[in-house]
């Protein structure tokens, strides 16, 4: 055990828990989003494959890094628009829509990476290139903070700057006010002159923007080849853990760091022999009482309200 | 003709259309990618049918999608739209490998028999924490059924690599499943057995239990509307479990029932991903037991020729995805020909309103 507690308690593994939570980052925010706007997306997982496939590929044929970040931030983009238009415009099933489209995906980056690379399982035929770490000045100089903060990929730290971005978007601006009010009630929305259907496109369409930095963090700052299902269901524990924070954009993401922190103690107690398989389960179980406890909390709080108003009419009632 | 040949009749159409634009699609792609699209096509559309094993590989992909498919008419019958048949797919598999080697007292049918009964069980059991916690704390139904099916995963593999694991095989896998529990094979020199029997009987089963039982006719009208069904006395959180039960049961049989004959070993290192074709299935059914054998069959068809267009030219055999994500997206969208059917509808009652009057006057 003494040897567990030495491996977790150290400022490198401070770091890797920034480092694997920042696709989950980008995932809870990108499902927070589209939550908000009254749209379970189970796409965020595809939508990460394509763009993390596409800054890949168009790195490596252009050899502009800018260009192959929008590249990956447009296809995502157009994954959002697409769920949208099918599940909004084409009145599809939320759940087939999704299916439909992470079937597609599946596919379509295996035939994309065999057109292009002539192999099925990754990129490691091409080369792609790497969207740079950042030491950050001063941090990086004090002795225990900097080897945790300092260092991290860029797109760690706008993950971050994302977190405060999506917070001020969603309750700061005319358009968060219009996603959140969609979501709630989109009659009550539409009686009041607003399309329903645009604000949730638009949604959709932040989310896969979201989804989208996640995607090339896997192959492009994490790593710097594509890997074939790479994401590996990360775009599902960011539902999860937008579910867990409440659809408040500091809570998604403190659930996305428990995440990681759950998976970085898996990695730890793997190479400590312990019963892995369980250590991997530990997340998807804290997500699913995190879920549970917080869906109890709300029931009894309304439980509350309901009593509360009830007992206050028949107070009104009795009084007359 | 009435409202409801017309909504029958759409549905129809809709679904041929579907499958026709993902066709016309994968050909398509075919033409692009190929250098020898006669043949690539040719082995894909008729490859199936050329030899007795290849028809066989046909049933063999048949044989799982019409469990799952009927898993998820059942599961989602009463309006839950859960993912259960994922993960009770896959620990139905392991339940069966697991109790099949574990359990040397008894052997022969007799076991098979032990092993059946324990995963339909095990696997009911397991499909109904979704519903339950939705019911009692209001969570996603949905998104609970998702994360669980990783708990189901995790929790089987940790079984599957500590107890069941053969390390002195070279073959990375569980123990050999013991033969005297295996299914008799019903066509020679292939690997279909009586689990494709067993299969078509879930299939008049469940359409019986669906159309022709008080449950069946409690789940549907619940799923056709939960508030009515409650108003008119109908113990909705009972059906709804029985619906999940059923489900779980029913993915899980289907895993449990490769593992007398068609595998010999364990060795499923993640999960199958046949619950999320068994939604595919059953939408292409349009949620109807009675239609799960012709969808199954033509998901089988389309894979199996896909895999052999794959071996035998530069086509990979991913391509099937394509088409499937294209025909659930137009079988799924309700939108897609609603304003012909809307023309038509009102033509129909306006020439049905004609009629009558010209009989009255």
């Amino acid at each position: 055990m003494s040897g567990i507690w030495s491996s977790i308690l150290t400022a490198s593994f401070l770091f890797t828990i920034i480092r694997v939570s920042t696709p989950l980052i980008f995932a809870s925010m990108s499902s927070l989003v589209a939550r908000r706007g009254g749209v379970t997306n189970i796409t965020i997982d595809s939508t990460m494959l394509m763009s993390a496939l596409t800054g890949v590929l168009v790195s490596h044929y252009t050899g502009n890094l800018f260009l192959s970040i929008v590249a990956g931030m447009i296809v995502g983009i157009i994954m959002g628009v697409f769920m949208g238009y099918f599940h909004i415009m084409m009145r599809t099933n939320m759940i087939l829509t999704g299916v439909a489209i992470n079937t597609f995906t599946n596919g379509a980056t295996v035939m994309f990476l065999y057109a292009f690379t002539g192999d099925k399982g990754s990129s490691s035929n091409i080369s792609s290139m790497a969207i740079p770490n950042w030491e950050i000045p001063l941090i990086k100089d004090i002795p225990i903070l900097g080897d945790i903060l300092s260092g991290h990929n860029a797109l760690t730290y706008i993950a971050f700057v994302m977190v405060i971005l999506c917070w001020f978007l969603m309750y700061r601006t005319p358009l968060g006010l219009r996603i959140r009010a969609v979501g709630e009630n989109d009659k009550a929305a539409r009686s009041v002159g607003e399309s329903p259907t645009r604000v949730k496109l638009t949604a959709l369409a932040l989310s896969g923007f979201f989804a989208s930095l996640g995607g090339l963090y896997m192959s492009m700052g994490n790593m710097t080849v594509f890997i074939t299902g790479m994401t590996a269901g990360r775009g599902f524990i960011g539902v999860a853990a937008d579910s867990m924070g409440r659809g408040n954009p500091v809570g998604a993401m403190l659930a996305s760091l428990l995440f990681g922190t759950a998976s970085a103690v898996a990695n730890v107690l793997q190479i400590n022999s312990f019963p892995t398989d369980l250590v991997m389960a530990i997340p998807y179980v804290v997500s699913i009482l995190g879920i549970i406890i917080y869906s109890a909390r709300e029931k009894h709080k309304q439980q509350r309200l309901v009593r509360q108003g009830i007992a206050q009419a028949e107070r009104l009632a009795a009084g007359k | 003709m009435s409202n409801k040949q017309l909504n029958s009749l759409f549905s129809f159409v809709k679904t041929i259309l579907a499958i026709l634009i993902a066709m016309v699609v994968a050909f398509i792609i075919i033409l692009v990618v190929s250098d020898g699209p006669a043949e690539a096509l040719y082995s894909f559309l008729v490859g199936p049918l050329t030899t007795v094993r290849r028809f066989g590989n046909l049933l063999e992909n048949t044989i799982p999608l019409i469990f799952v498919g009927l898993g998820v008419c059942l599961l989602w019958s009463t309006g839950m739209r859960t993912l259960s048949g994922e993960g009770t797919y896959y620990f139905g598999g392991l339940f069966a490998a697991l109790i099949t080697i574990k359990l040397t007292a008894i052997s022969g049918y007799g076991l098979t028999l032990t092993a059946t009964l324990g995963v339909i069980i095990v696997c009911g059991i397991l499909a109904l924490l979704p519903v339950v916690v939705n019911y009692k704390y209001g969570t996603d139904a949905f998104v609970v059924s998702l994360l669980f099916n990783y708990v189901m995963f995790y929790a089987g593999n940790y079984i599957f690599t500590n107890y069941l694991m053969d390390i002195n095989s070279t073959s990375s896998g569980s123990y050999l499943l013991p033969e005297s529990t295996f299914l008799p094979v019903l066509i020679p020199k292939t690997n279909v057995d009586a689990s494709l029997i067993v299969a078509l009987v879930m299939i008049i089963l469940t359409w019986f239990f669906m159309y022709r039982t008080k449950w069946g006719h409690r789940i549907r009208l619940i799923g056709a509307n939960r508030e009515h069904a409650r108003y008119i006395g109908i113990n909705v959180f009972r059906m709804i479990l029985l619906a999940q039960f059923l489900g779980g049961a029913m993915s899980g049989l289907g895993g449990g029932i490769s593992m007398f004959g068609y595998n010999t070993r364990f060795a499923w290192f993640s999960l199958t991903n046949l619950g999320w074709d068994g939604i595919m299935v059953a939408t292409l059914a349009r949620y109807k037991p009675q239609y799960i054998l012709l969808s199954a069959l033509f998901l089988g068809y389309v894979r199996t020729g896909a895999d052999i267009m794959n071996r035998s030219s530069d086509v990979p055999s991913e391509i099937v995805m394509i088409i499937q994500a294209i025909m659930i997206l137009f079988i799924g969208a309700t939108a897609f020909l609603s304003g012909t059917q809307q023309k038509l509808r009102v033509r129909y009652s306006m020439r049905r309103k004609a009629e009558t009057a010209a009989k009255e006057g």
